[in-house]
């Protein structure tokens, strides 16, 4: 539209303020559509085409508060960035830093025994030590925040049937057993299960950037499977719980690394999105 | 009039303007405009909010079509939106009705 720059400057502006819609290039086709007919009708009575474009886009309205009208229609699935949406992508960006705190955590607890020659079945079964301490707190505190940015997420894609709901669930069981920090194996699948399940949910939907909604969504899942393949592989030393510290070692960074990096990503994305006040109004039937 | 003082009306307004035929948007708003002598005035990127949440609610039906090289998309009255229109226009003629009854009603009369 070479001869209408105001109209395509305006489109740029209406579809960055409405950018969260299912159906935005329907929207902006239908938008184009009036204000190049309202151009020509005027430009008919004698205008201009620059006076043309000008007349119409101060009657069809200011973009960013067409964005709220627009944020209180329920159409075709819409998906609304509001302020809620954007602390729970700040929720998530700490959780991601949380989640990493709490594998260091873990890492240097399970080193202490070691180096500090105390016995480990003491120093496991009462939890002695601050790092010990430490990592089940950053673990639970991650796990929590994370909870929080994925209700978040709910809202932000509108609805995610079934498969959303799910995977909330069995995340929200898994973050419940982190209270058991050691209990690698159960909060692992657990976790690595749900936040699957509530991925594929929003990939799905197609809204939360597809790479980092896939990275995410992949990562405790891998280190969950990693550590049955190894465990099943018997890599390593068996220790006196009958378990392949290895196999822990190798696959609980993996899967912390993984999800975390990926969770950074989606949190980023969520917490950047400018939020849209939402001003409902209800259609006749409901009136 | 303010868009403010139409917003509570504008639904049924759309829903009447489209029972005469199937209209696209600027359609709809420049018949809005002229079948109340230009005193309907609202920033018109507003009613496509309304039209799409009608549509949402089963009062409009769409369906797009190529003009100009432009696509653009009409709206009908579907039958839902025939039944609620019957029904709108009713409760408002009750009302109007009676808010004229009360304005040109005489005041009370006070003891002297």
């Amino acid at each position: 539209m070479a001869n209408y720059a105001l109209i395509d400057g305006y489109l740029e502006s209406m579809r960055s303020s409405i950018r969260w819609r299912r159906d935005l290039d329907d929207v902006i086709a239908e938008i184009e559509d009036h204000l190049i007919s309202a151009t020509e009708r005027i430009e008919a009575r004698g205008a201009n085409r620059l006076d043309a474009q000008r007349r119409t886009l101060d009657q069809f309205g200011d973009p960013k508060v067409l964005a709220v009208a627009f944020a209180s229609t329920p159409t075709g699935g819409i998906a609304v960035p509001t302020t809620f949406t954007k602390t729970a992508g700040s929720f998530a960006i700490v959780s991601a830093v949380a989640w990493i705190v709490g594998l260091v955590a873990i890492a240097t607890s399970a080193g202490l025994p070691d180096a500090t020659g105390v016995d480990p079945d003491q120093f496991v079964l009462n939890g002695q030590t601050g790092f010990f301490m430490m990592a089940t707190m950053s673990l639970l505190v991650a796990g929590a925040l994370m909870l929080v940015a994925m209700l978040g997420l709910y809202r932000r894609h509108g609805s995610l049937g079934i498969l959303g709901i799910g995977g909330l669930a069995i995340t929200g069981l898994g973050v419940a057993t982190l209270l058991i920090a050691w209990a690698f194996a159960i909060w692992m699948t657990l976790i690595g299960l749900g936040v699957l399940l509530f991925s594929i949910s929003l990939l799905r939907r197609d809204v939360s950037p597809r790479l980092w909604t896939a990275v995410w969504g992949s990562g405790m899942a891998v280190g969950a499977i990693s550590w049955y393949v190894l465990r099943w592989l018997e890599v390593g030393n068996r220790d006196q719980w009958g378990d392949y510290p290895l196999a822990v070692g190798i696959a609980l960074p993996i899967g912390i690394v993984i999800m975390a990096i990926g969770l950074f990503g989606v949190g980023r994305w969520l917490y950047r999105e400018q939020p849209v006040d939402l001003t409902p109004h209800e259609p006749l039937a409901a009136a | 009039m303010s868009g403010e003082a139409l917003k509570g009306h504008l639904d049924l307004l759309l829903l009447t303007v489209l029972s005469d035929g199937a209209m696209h948007g600027y359609a709809v708003i420049e018949e809005l405009k002229e079948r109340s002598d230009e005193v309907f005035d609202l920033p018109e990127g507003t009613v496509y909010p309304a039209l799409h949440r009608l549509e949402k609610a089963g009062f409009l039906a769409s369906e797009w079509s190529v003009v100009s090289g432009r696509r653009r998309r009409t709206y009908r009255l579907a039958d839902k939106g025939r039944g609620a229109l019957a029904e709108q226009r009713h409760a408002w003629s009750e009302f109007s009705d009676a808010v004229s009854r009360v304005l040109r009603g005489s005041p009370w009369p006070t003891t002297p």
